[in-house]
Order: structure tokens, then C-alpha cells, then sequence
């Protein structure tokens, strides 16, 4: 197989040749920027996190809107040659879990362990309402008012309101018109991260379990769904401590 | 090349070094904004400092439209020799 150019999608933090490699899934809305700011921080692996299209520099490009689209996509490009752990927070969990499935699936390399963050498990039912339909203002206000982590100047500025609207309405589309489908649970040890004060709590956290044949441990911060914002210092320690280790048993094995 | 767009890359590789918490000689002018830890809030606060740094208002879309720190600075350049007209 002929490889394909990974560069639009995984945005790569300071290179680490020979380190084991992270790669990082955004929450709704979010970008890969704020993970490779942790790649200083994170000195024992090589951190790539994954920037979808319609933000960034990848602006003018068109959003994706449904988890098989962006699921199909990643895979085609993810390189899973060497030894890596995958993260992510939020609906990049979500993405995260989906995108090991389908390696499972196409028989690649699965991941030495999973790290899941501020999500509950796949097969919960949701039950807030739908957000995707909802007018520019109103999908950003109603976003802000569950998660936070949208900046006010947004809604002040219109070039700037639209252009976030586009990529978000896409995300949440694609969590929203997700559906589990069961499945064989994954061979892969689990870490899941929360914080304490998010509204996602420690049983949809453990909940996880059911979701994998190996170790899950469940971690929860001070802070809310963006704990990690809070404390970052104490989260990323947590994070390499959760890589070295997971390395360190791959070695062992 | 003017001492003026020099001036700019200069201001713009400061932020970020700081921002990532390196080396200026280490951000590459180059490079788009997320791989050099920029995302739009973070943009936010970039444009709030570059509005006081040029004495005119900076709106994110003129960073977020401008993929790397060489595209913003041309850009700035452009827009300040055409009198305020976007480019």
C-alpha cells in the first residue's frame, strides 16, 4: 500500500525520533493546537494530534459531518507502524474508540492502550437534545452553556462566529448522528480520564469496562470538562506516567 | 523586504515562542498556526496585541485566513500599503 501524506492530518509536535508516539483527538470544536502545546511538556513520546478539515490551516476544506466519513479518513492516513497510544477527550473519545475499532477491523496494529477523556461509554444513550440544527448563535450559546471553553469574543465578531459555527455544527452532527453498534469489546487496556466537577460522572466513566478485555483504570481531576486546562501540569504528569508505563509492559511482553 | 515587515515577523515569532514556551530561533515562520500550538482562542488574544502593536483594530479573520506567521506579516504588509483595503 502506497503511503499517503499524513501532514493536514496529524499535526506533530516536537519530533522525538524513536520515542513512542501519542496521537491526540480533539474535543467538538476543537483543534489540534492545544495538544501540541503539551508536546513540550510531554518529553517521553512524540505527540501528534489530528486536525480535521474546516479549521486551522485547513480552513477552506470541507467539514466532515458524520463519524464513518471522519472515522474512514483517519485510518486511511494514521500511521500505525510503530509502537503508539491513542487519546482523546470529549467527542475525540468518541473518535478515538471508533477509529481502534475500524483498525481492528482492516487488521492493523492496535494501539498499546486507549486514553479516553471527559466521555462517557459509547453505548450510553444520550439525552440532551440535538444542537446541530440549531442557528449559529444559539449552537454556540447552547455549547458554551454545557462545556464551556468557548471564548465570549466569538458570538462578538460575525466572520468569526461563522467560521467557528461551520466546524463545530459539523462535530457535534457527528456525535449526534452517531449510534453504537455492538461489537466484540477491544483487546486493548483502557485509561479513562475525567474531571471531578464535569456533569459526566464516575459511573458513565466506569462504565468503559464493558468496552474492552483488558485493565480498565478510571482517573478523575480537579476541574471541570476541561480539567485539563485547569491543571495542566498535574495532567500531563498523569498522561506520560500512563505512556512510560504502558511502554515499559509493551517491552516487558 | 522592509524594516517594518521584519518588525512584524519579529513581534509574531515572539508571541509564539512564547506561547510554546521555546526558543524563538525554534518557531518556524513557516510552519501553519496549529503545529505552533495557535488555535483561535489563542488567536484572540494574538490579535488583542497585535491591534495595540499597529494602532488599528486586528480582526481574527485576518490571522485565521492566513495560515502560517510569513502569511500573516504579508498580509499586514499589503493590507497597510493598499490603505486598509482587505487583501
Amino acid at each position: 500500500m502506497k503511503p499517503r501524506p499524513t501532514g493536514r492530518w496529524f499535526v506533530q509536535g516536537q519530533a522525538r525520533p524513536g520515542r513512542p508516539k501519542l496521537f491526540c483527538f480533539p474535543h467538538g470544536g476543537g483543534s489540534a493546537a492545544e495538544f501540541v502545546r503539551w508536546s513540550r511538556q510531554l518529553p517521553s513520546v512524540e505527540l501528534s494530534a489530528v486536525q480535521l478539515p474546516g479549521r486551522g490551516s485547513r480552513l477552506s476544506e470541507p467539514v466532515l459531518s458524520t463519524m464513518d466519513e471522519v472515522v474512514a479518513a483517519v485510518v486511511d492516513v494514521m500511521p500505525t507502524t510503530a509502537p503508539y497510544t491513542v487519546f482523546g477527550h470529549s467527542l475525540g473519545a468518541l473518535v478515538a474508540y471508533e477509529v481502534v475499532r475500524e483498525l481492528r477491523r482492516t487488521g492493523r496494529r492496535l494501539p498499546d492502550r486507549l486514553i479516553v477523556s471527559g466521555f462517557p461509554a459509547p453505548s450510553t444513550q444520550r439525552t440532551e437534545p440535538p444542537v446541530h440544527g440549531l442557528p449559529d448563535d444559539e449552537l454556540i450559546a447552547e455549547v458554551a452553556t454545557r462545556h464551556g471553553g468557548l471564548p465570549g469574543e466569538i458570538l462578538t465578531d460575525p466572520e468569526l462566529k461563522a467560521m467557528v459555527a461551520r466546524y463545530l455544527r459539523a462535530d457535534y452532527q457527528v456525535l449526534e448522528t452517531y449510534e453504537w453498534r455492538p461489537e466484540e469489546p477491544l483487546p486493548v487496556p483502557l485509561t479513562v480520564f475525567g474531571g471531578r466537577d464535569d456533569s459526566i460522572g464516575e459511573d458513565e466513566l466506569r462504565a468503559w469496562q464493558e468496552h474492552v478485555t483488558e485493565a480498565v483504570t478510571v482517573r478523575q481531576f480537579p476541574g471541570d470538562h476541561f480539567y485539563f486546562r485547569e491543571n495542566p501540569a498535574v495532567v500531563l504528569r498523569a498522561l506520560a506516567a500512563v505512556v512510560r508505563t504502558t511502554a515499559v509492559a509493551d517491552r516487558a511482553a | 523586504m522592509n524594516a517594518h515587515e521584519e518588525d512584524l515577523r519579529a513581534w509574531l515569532t515572539t508571541f509564539v515562542a512564547d506561547v510554546l514556551d521555546i526558543g524563538p530561533e525554534e518557531v518556524d515562520p513557516g510552519a501553519p498556526w496549529e503545529s505552533l500550538g495557535v488555535d483561535s482562542a489563542m488567536t484572540l488574544v494574538l490579535v488583542a496585541d497585535l491591534s495595540v502593536v499597529l494602532g488599528r483594530t486586528v480582526q481574527p479573520i485576518e490571522v485565521l485566513s492566513n495560515p502560517t506567521i510569513d502569511a500573516v506579516v504579508e498580509h499586514l504588509v499589503t493590507f497597510e500599503a493598499v490603505g486598509g483595503e482587505r487583501s
